[in-house]
């Protein structure tokens, strides 16, 4: 427990601990300042349903490739639950600090021309919604970066000023050692996630105060609001540990950091090039589907006839990442058990 | 009581490299233990051994009797040890970093406070380690071996970044805890420092133990193996004694040659000198000399 106890002293007594929660929370402010300055106080003079057809005609296929959350579901009402959207109403809408799995009355306000156009292979779609939507879900997975930041230079710190030399001088059960750093540090990074996600919260119901409104909220969207925010903290203390495992393995900082930032960008792109097989079990997907409560989809089939499917949940999403996060630390741990400190 | 027995102690790295090579160091409790070795020798390699730094090769570590391979966890709060380099965070200050280690066995800040008063950082205490000199971190990572007001402190080149002052202020530390009846346990490639310090010294070559006693029993080891020439034209009086086969070099006082040779050959020189036409003015044996004893086994491999 002492040593739980150091252990989080050493992670909140640490510059790069409090300089990168203050230029997260400074960047938030400026994000929502911008959101204050774009956004109306003034609801639609009109209103009108939009349906997006090729997403609905997506979801479609994700409920006859089996996604359980979609059965029973008529075509017509996919599309008004998933692809139905909003224009004209520039308003901040409290209920977009969830993703989707809050209701979100105001996604269903009508639009009549689309909007948002975007090209993917050729196929035009049209974003079915405008706004800040699902901030706190997309805004968690970018900051799971923050994690692997502090996750790496928590144990590189400790080898490049060779403090850990002094520490196994005191405690050299060094399992026990590890072990308690991993467990200090998943409790502070969720700490960290947590915090920044509140305040992210705080600035964002200002803006719903001044520039938006606060229809849809009521008690199950804080009950949401709260298991989102906890599902973030809890892949915060996956990423620190697998970020924790790579410092250890190369001794730095660095190693870890560029790893995994280099595999945050290049990854979908390496999947869709070399191993479309990979896809569903991609890190920062994985993350991203369990804060958000999403699915996974895979590729099926082959050449012209390949497409996505459903492929799992975002229970199985988070083992998955939980997967990504242990077996890199149980390795880390062995390593550290048995390597000379010279 | 034993307090380090090391026995058969051998280190190879994976690139082949033998650090130390059966060595074998029994250690009495209390007074001052020299561990002297050139830089290279397997001082710090050795140091590292004991406190589970590093694992061995071969061999069985025991320190307070205890097999550290597999129990240190049992002695390490009786252990203060300060290996090379002082090793902090560079953003806390002083104070803060001592409480870290502190609190990981729940010594109180109080004693925290006593040992930086100890080594003279009270003032500086709240500063960050980054902003200290080279002495003040050495003597912040002695104040870090004194926390846990250990029986036995090992220290690995303490003196190391000290002005002369502060040389002195650790050699004083080191022989009053010595005194007080902990065991000290230094490495030290600076003589000096070992003989007014040490109680024992042991000298350590290329990975093994070539010598252990008394300071003085080492010392006098060298008595009588080296005489003292004293002549005019120091240059000419080497070729003519290099040249009759005398180990010969120049010595550290003007017109001195010091030559290596057991006192009772010491006519030979005379002879050798005046059948080359050249007279000397003095000619005395060496003083014991850790020094000379200490270059002589770490240079022969304990031929004395």
């Amino acid at each position: 427990m002492r040593l739980f106890v150091i252990e989080l002293r050493r992670f909140w007594g640490r510059r790069i601990t409090w300089v990168t929660i203050a230029v997260i929370a400074a960047l938030m402010l400026i994000g929502v300042g911008i959101g204050f300055t774009q956004a109306s106080s003034e609801p639609p003079d009109e209103s009108s349903v939009f349906i997006d057809l090729q997403c609905q005609e997506a979801f479609v296929g994700f409920r006859d490739a089996g996604d359980p959350e979609l059965q029973g579901l008529s075509d017509d009402e996919l599309g008004e639950q998933f692809c139905a959207s909003s224009d004209g109403d520039r308003r901040f809408f409290a209920t977009f600090i969830l993703d989707e799995q809050t209701e979100d009355w105001s996604a269903t306000r009508a639009i009549e021309q689309p909007v948002n156009n975007f090209d993917v292979d050729g196929e035009e779609y049209r974003d079915a919604r405008i706004g800040l939507l699902g901030l706190v879900p997309g805004i968690s997975t970018f900051l799971l970066i923050i994690a692997v930041v502090l996750g790496g230079s928590f144990v590189g710190a400790e080898y490049r000023f060779g403090t850990v030399e002094n520490l196994l001088l005191w405690e050299p059960r060094r399992l026990k050692v590890y072990a308690t750093k991993c467990l200090a540090g998943m409790v502070s990074a969720g700490a960290v996630m947590a915090v920044l996600t509140a305040w992210l919260t705080l600035l964002l119901v200002g803006l719903a105060q001044f520039r938006g409104s606060f229809a849809g909220i009521d008690g199950t969207f804080w009950v949401d609001w709260v298991a989102t925010v906890g599902r973030a903290a809890l892949m915060a203390a996956l990423f620190f540990v697998l970020a924790m495992a790579i410092a250890t393995l190369a001794k730095n900082t660095t190693a870890a950091v560029v790893a995994l930032l280099g595999w945050f960008v290049v990854s979908n792109i390496l999947i869709e090039l070399l191993a479309r097989w990979f896809r569903h079990y991609e890190l920062f997907s994985n993350a991203s589907s369990f804060i958000g409560q999403g699915e996974v989809s895979k590729y099926v089939g082959s050449g012209s006839t390949e497409t996505l499917a459903y492929s799992h949940g975002y229970w199985v999403a988070g083992a998955i990442v939980a997967v990504w996060a242990v077996v890199p630390a149980l390795l880390a741990a062995g390593v550290f058990q048995r390597r000379d400190i010279s | 009581m034993t307090v380090i027995d090391v026995s058969g102690l051998r280190k190879e790295y994976r690139n082949g490299v033998v650090a130390v090579d059966d060595l074998d160091i029994t250690i009495e409790g209390g007074g001052v233990h020299g561990f002297l070795g050139p830089n290279g020798s397997g001082k710090t390699t050795t140091i590292r051994c004991l406190l589970g730094l590093i694992k061995p090769t071969a061999g069985d570590v025991k320190i307070l009797g205890t097999d550290t391979t597999r129990s240190l966890h049992s002695v390490v709060d009786r252990i203060g040890a300060l290996v090379e380099t002082p090793k902090f965070f560079p953003t806390f200050g002083g104070r803060k970093n001592l409480r870290l280690l502190a609190g990981v066995i729940g010594v109180p800040n109080a004693q925290v406070d006593r040992c930086l008063e100890t080594v003279g950082l009270t003032e500086r205490a709240g500063d960050r380690f980054s902003t200290y000199s080279l002495g003040m971190k050495q003597r912040l990572a002695v104040a870090a071996t004194l926390l846990k007001d250990p029986d036995l402190i090992i220290l690995d080149e303490p003196a190391n970044g000290l002005d002369p002052a502060g040389i002195v202020e650790i050699r004083q530390l080191i022989r009053q805890l010595g005194e007080n009846g902990k065991t000290i346990f230094v490495s030290s490639h600076q003589l000096g420092e070992v003989q007014q310090t040490c109680d024992e010294v042991m000298i350590i070559s290329k990975g093994r133990l070539v010598r252990k006693g008394s300071v003085t029993e080492i010392a006098s080891l060298g008595v009588g193996q080296h005489q003292i020439v004293t002549i005019d034209g120091v240059p000419e009086a080497m070729a003519v004694l290099q040249q009759a086969g005398f180990p010969v070099q120049p010595g550290n006082e003007p017109n001195t040659l010091l030559v290596q040779i057991p006192l009772e050959r010491s006519p030979e020189i005379t002879q050798a000198l005046a059948a080359s036409g050249r007279f000397l003015s003095g000619l005395r044996p060496s003083e014991a000399s850790l020094e000379s004893v200490f270059l002589e086994l770490t240079r022969g491999e304990g031929s004395l």
